[in-house]
Formats: C-alpha cells, structure tokens, sequence
C-alpha cells in the first residue's frame, strides 16, 4: 500500500495515518474511506483523522446476468471489474477516464464517462448500497432512500460503502469503433460534439487551448462486435521530477493533434486505449513534479460564449493548459445530492500546479459561479465556502445525513 | 488543510510569506509578535486572501516561556515558521546588547522548536521553517553578535536535522536571506537588496521541494561559498 495522497499532489501532504478497513469503523479519530486515491484535490484526504484503505473489501459477489445486475465489493476496481465483465459481452455502462478507480470512489464522487448523455452518471447505475455506519448499523438501501441519495456524490462523509449492485450492459464485443473529426473554433467544436452525441453513444472533444482560436477533435465511439487482444504496453513513471512546462506542452499538443488527425475516419481500437488512454503510463502525474497538478472541472450551460470566456481568462493569464477536454451531459439528473453532473457542457482543463495557476484558477471558480455553473469536487481544492454553496443547494438536506465520524480536508475547508 | 503557527509574524518578511501560504492552501494560522493590533489587521487581511482561520497571540523573545504557555496546546502544527529577529545598530562589546542579541535570534528560536518537537514526532511529520541568515556564515565586523547568534542557530538546525532524520516526512529548512528591504534594514545600503516577497515565494518552493537549506535571492549561495573560502589571514584584512 502507498502512501495517502492525492492524484494531484496538491494540496501537499504528510504523515497522514491509515490503515487497512478491517470490518468496524474505529473511533479513536475522525475517518474517511481510501479507494485508490484518484481523486485530484482534498476529498480523499483526512489529515487530521485516519484514513480507511477499502482494498480489503475485494470480492466479486454475484453476477445476474439474467437481469443484467453485478454485486461486488466497495475495494473492487474498475479495471476488475470490466475484465471480468468483457469476457462475458458485458461492460459497465458508466466509466471514467481511468480504471484505476473503486466501485466505493466512484458512487462516492458520482463520477461520470463519455456515456453521460445515454445513461446519466454512475449513480444512475446503482441500483443498491451496502453501507456501514459508525455507530455500527448496516444500511441496505436502494434509490428511495434519502440515504442512499447522501451517499452517492456523498464525498465518503455519509458511512463506508461495502458492497453495491450495479447495472450492467451488453457488448458485441472487446472492440470500439472509433469515428475522428477534426473541428476548427468553437462554434464547429460544440455543434459538432451535440451532433455526435445524437448519434453515438461515448463521445468526447480534445481542445487545443495553445492557439489563438481553439482547435479540436471529436471522438466517438460504439462497441462493435470485431475482436482485438488486451493491450499490455505499460510505460512507467516512477519519480517526480517536473517535465510539464510551456514548451513540452506545446509539443504534446501538436503532436496529439497531428496523431489524431491522421486518423481522421473510422478505426477499431479496444476499449482500454479508447476510454483509458492515460493508464498507458503509469504515475504521468508525477511529471508535474513536487508541486504537483490540478484539474479543474466545471458543467455549465451549453452556450460556446462561457467557453470562449474561460479560454481568455487563461490566456490572460498566460497559461497553456496540459489538457483540455470537453463532455456533453445531457438530461438525465443525478441520484445523489451532491452530485456534480447537470444538463450542460462539462470541460476538464489540465494546470501544473503554481502560484499564477492558482490563482487563475480562483477566477474560474467565481466566474463559473456566477454564470450558474458548478464545480467538480472529485477535483477541486481551491473552491471557497460561499461559492460552493451557491452551487450545491441540496447542502443542506446532505447535511442531515453526514457520518458525525466520517471528515475529510475538503469537508474541514467548505463547510466546517 | 494546514495548521500554521508563525512567531515574529508581524516581520515583514514573515508577513509576506503568511500571505503567500494563505493563498496557496486554505488554512488555520496561529500568529505571534508583540504588536497585537498589527497582527489584528494582519488576520483580516489573511482571511481575505484564503486563511480559513486565524488567532493571534502575544510574543515577546524574551519571555518566550510565557508566549508558549498562553499558546497551549495545538492538536496538530503542520508548518511552523520562525521569522522574529533583532539586529542591533553597529554595536560590539555591549553586554547589554550581547543578551538581547543572543536571547532573541537563538535562545529563543531554539526553545520554540523544542517546544513543539515532540508534536512533530507524534504526528511523524511537518516542517519548521527558520529565517536565519548569511551573516551566519562567516562573522563580519559591527556583525559579531548577530554572526555569532545566527550561526549558533545554524549549527542547531543541522545537528536537530540527524537527531531527528529518522522521520522522513518532516522538513528543516534553514532560511539564509541576504540583504531583504524591511524594517529591520531601514536607512541600510545592501548589496543587492531583494523584496520580502521574493523571499517568500522561493520559501514556499523550498518548503514544496523538501529543502534542508535555502539562501534567497539564489545568487547567494555562491557569494558565500566564495566568502567562506577566503582564507582567514586574508579576510581579516577586508573591509566590507
Ligand atoms: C486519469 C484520471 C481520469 C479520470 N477521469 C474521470 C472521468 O472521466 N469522470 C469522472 O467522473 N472522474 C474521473 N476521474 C476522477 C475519479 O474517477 C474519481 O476521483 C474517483 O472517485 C476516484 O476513485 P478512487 O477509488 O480512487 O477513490 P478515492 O480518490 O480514494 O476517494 C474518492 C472519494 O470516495 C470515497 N470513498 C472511497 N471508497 C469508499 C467507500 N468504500 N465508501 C464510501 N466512500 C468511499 C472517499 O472517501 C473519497 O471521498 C479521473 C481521475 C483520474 C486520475
Ligand atoms: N532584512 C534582511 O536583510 C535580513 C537578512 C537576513 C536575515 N533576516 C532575518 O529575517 C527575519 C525577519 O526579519 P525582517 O527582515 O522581516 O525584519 P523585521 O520586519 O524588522 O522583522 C523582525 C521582527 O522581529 C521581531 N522581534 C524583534 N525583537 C523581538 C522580541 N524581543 N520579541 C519578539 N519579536 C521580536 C519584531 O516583531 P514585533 O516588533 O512585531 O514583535 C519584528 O517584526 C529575522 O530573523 C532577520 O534576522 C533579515
């Protein structure tokens, strides 16, 4: 087991206590849930309490295929869980963008994939939790219950999730079918990425930020019913030693558009290098360095102006985001009372960590306050508490269904 | 979230380096000078910047003990930051003043981190930040006490750094400022003066990167590896 620390190294941490989750919440200290600690800012971290490291919760339970329902443990990832599943044509029908997540990180942060406009986010897929309490009572509850709606995008803060039963989809095959256009400014990016999710089921824009008008390619994808080999090219990162600066950036820009738009057209690629790209290097956020990276994520309404607005901020700031990504999410509303997604576009903006950033990314939080957006808080670690309440209005009805032992930094930081 | 506890906060270099904290993390500060209405507008600027929460207390470096008492206990301290000094005007062979010196830039700086070690080893990390300087390095005339305490508490840090080398997530960083525009060198004509906020940000990356010893400007550390090789029936003679 590694140490505790976030995916971003940021906020920086030390000496943080933890142990494996043996059954019981101990209560000497306040407690917060581990997964794999993929979450970028301060939501998986209780520096000041102890930390539960789910691993130990690692089993397969049941599957029905019949009914199309997985039960598995909180410590199972998604890497597991999509290798068991495949090899039966199933697949889960919310990912994220790596499968080194749990199935407890992600009811916790209500994550979302490129399938958000088809089948919502991944609470949406949950039809029942296991989840254990401090005082020791143990929860079964499905999507009537107001807990159960704490507990998705509940941050870790309403009990420890043992076990959950998911939907799961049927897939033709291992492969994906892959369609790449190119886009050229902002209005062709986000016609063109509406237009796609009409027709495809996983879709998702890149955004070149590093010219005077924005650039783009589209991705989207089905499964198809071809068949490919597992990929197993693992190139590792092991040391933080900062390579992500103005100049590589530029590089890695243009050498990922000319890639793409190489491919322009269809193509079939298997499922980990579509949904999963960056697992192929292992420990990529260390070449942020010791200070690490953020990853600042906002939805808002889908108009290309707020877009456009974010891109001069930054540029006013003279930062060249590391990656830019665009999502569509479409109608379908959240379980979970917290959770991030709502009707809007979604964009993901890559920064190394510093003072200039930081502080940039201070003015993107206000400003998508004030345009009635939202922040992602799976990566957020700069949000103030007056903005974030005017973001999540169901705070208050969360409140009433906190652990009183559960506490985390991001808890500590916006509402205590 | 950090816990953050500064003593000589009203300085002007540690003020510059409390607002840069604050806005780099949100976190609670524990500030500590003599001039408590000073430090009153401080903590209102801090929770301006990003501080979620600050308290102020009364410090005197020569009643350390007192200040230490009315702190009690903080549950945890994540940073801690020693930034009071006194630099007295060109006076040598002053008893008087041989006390001051020494009781404010290192006795006192020494009981404070003591002080607080045995939380740093419970909670198996942290980092202690102390502004000492380059005058420590090598003793100059109109300087020898300053030198002298300065170094002392060099010397300090580096024997406390092996004591304490068993616990690798905590820091000991041994600030080495070279000539900063402040209060303290009012009316002074340094070499190349550099600004309080200057310092503070090569403080915070030093703090992020797990230095042992920092000077800043960064041109120092090769004026004084240059000074510390003169031979000494050399340097007895310069006049600078
Ligand atoms: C490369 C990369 C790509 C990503 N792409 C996406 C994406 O496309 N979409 C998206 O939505 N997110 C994405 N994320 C974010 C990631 O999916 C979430 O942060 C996720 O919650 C991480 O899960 P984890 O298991 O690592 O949990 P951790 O980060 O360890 O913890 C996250 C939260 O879950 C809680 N938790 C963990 N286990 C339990 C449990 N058993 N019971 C109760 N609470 C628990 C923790 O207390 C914490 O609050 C990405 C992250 C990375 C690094
Ligand atoms: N400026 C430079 O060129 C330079 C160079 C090398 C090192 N340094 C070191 O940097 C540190 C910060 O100094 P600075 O340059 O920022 O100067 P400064 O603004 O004058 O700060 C010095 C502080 O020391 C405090 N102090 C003095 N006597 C004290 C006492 N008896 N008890 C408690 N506090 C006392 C004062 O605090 P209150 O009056 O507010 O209580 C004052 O704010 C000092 O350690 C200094 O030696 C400075």
């Amino acid at each position: 087991m590694a140490v505790i620390e976030s995916w971003g190294h940021y906020p920086p941490v030390f000496g943080s206590k933890w142990q494996y989750f043996k059954g019981s919440i101990p209560k000497e200290h306040s407690v917060l849930p581990f997964g794999l600690g993929r979450s970028y800012g301060d939501v998986c971290l209780n520096t000041r309490g102890t930390h539960l490291v789910t691993s130990t919760l690692d089993s397969i339970l049941n599957l029905d295929v019949e009914n199309g329902f997985l039960t598995v443990q909180a410590g199972v990832s998604i890497k597991r869980i999509l290798s068991f599943l495949s090899r039966r044509n199933l697949f889960l029908p919310v990912v994220p963008g790596t499968q080194y997540v749990t199935v407890g990180g992600a009811i916790a942060n209500d994550i979302h994939g490129k399938s958000h406009h088809r089948e919502g986010s991944f609470g949406n897929n949950v039809s029942e939790i296991t989840l254990l309490r401090s005082n020791g009572e143990i929860h079964n509850l499905t999507n009537k219950d107001g807990l159960f709606r704490a507990t998705v995008g509940g941050l870790g803060l309403t009990g420890l999730i043992l076990s959950a039963k998911l939907r799961v989809i049927k897939i033709p095959g291992k492969t994906i079918q892959q369609k790449i256009t190119n886009v050229y400014g902002l209005n062709e990016i986000t016609q063109g990425l509406i237009e796609e999710s009409a027709a495809w089921p996983y879709t998702v824009a890149w955004l070149d930020f590093s010219r005077d008008t924005i650039r783009g390619i589209l991705i989207s994808g089905a499964f198809s019913d071809r068949n490919s080999r597992d990929p197993n090219i693992k190139i590792k990162f092991p040391f933080q030693i900062k390579i992500v600066n103005k100049w590589t950036i530029n590089a890695l820009n243009l050498f990922y558009y000319w890639v793409k738009r190489m491919r322009t057209g269809n193509s079939f690629i298997h499922y980990q290098n579509f949904f999963f790209p960056l697992d192929s290097i292992q420990g990529w956020n260390n070449a942020y360095g010791k200070w690490g990276l953020m990853q600042w994520q906002a939805v808002f309404p889908k108009e290309p102006k707020i877009i456009e607005c974010v891109y001069k901020l930054i540029r006013e700031f003279n930062e060249v985001p590391s990656l830019v990504v665009l999502k569509d999410f479409g109608d379908i509303t959240p379980n979970g009372l917290l959770s991030f997604p709502k009707k809007g576009f979604t964009l993901a903006i890559d920064f190394a960590v510093n003072l200039n950033t930081i502080r940039l990314v201070d003015r993107l939080n206000e400003f998508i306050a004030d345009v009635g957006g939202r922040i992602y808080l799976a990566k957020d670690s700069r949000l103030k508490t007056k903005t974030f309440s005017k973001m999540f209005n169901m705070l208050d009805e969360f409140i009433k269904y906190k652990d009183p032992y559960f506490e985390s930094d991001l808890w500590r930081r916006l509402v205590n | 979230m950090k816990n953050i506890v500064c003593f000589g906060a009203n300085s002007d270099i540690g003020k510059a380096l409390l607002k840069i904290l604050a806005e780099f993390e949100a976190s609670n500060f524990f500030l500590l000078s003599r001039e408590i209405t000073q430090l009153n507008s401080l903590a209102s600027e801090l929770k301006l910047i990003g501080a979620k929460n600050v308290e102020v207390y009364e410090f005197d470096a020569l009643k350390t003990d007192e200040a230490l008492k009315n702190l009690g206990k903080i549950d945890r301290v994540d940073y801690l930051l020693i930034c009071h000094g006194y630099l007295p005007k060109y006076k040598f062979f002053s008893e008087e003043e041989l006390e001051l010196v020494f009781r404010i830039n290192c006795l006192s700086v020494i009981k404070i981190i003591e002080y607080f070690i045995p939380i740093f080893k419970n909670q198996k990390g942290g980092k202690i930040v102390v502004i000492t300087s380059v005058a420590g390095d090598r003793g100059r005339k109109k300087l020898g006490y300053y030198s002298a305490a300065k170094a002392g508490v060099d010397a300090y840090l580096s024997a406390l750094r092996q004591e304490m080398s068993d616990y690798r997530e905590l820091q000991i960083l041994t600030v080495k400022p070279g000539f900063v525009k402040t209060k303290m060198t009012e009316g002074l004509n340094g070499p190349f003066p550099a600004s309080p906020e200057d310092v503070a940000e090569d403080i915070l990356k030093a703090m992020i990167k797990n230095k042992n010893i920092l000077y800043t400007p960064w041109f120092w550390r090769f004026i004084m590896a240059f000074i510390k090789i003169i031979p000494e029936s050399v340097f007895k003679r310069l006049n600078f």
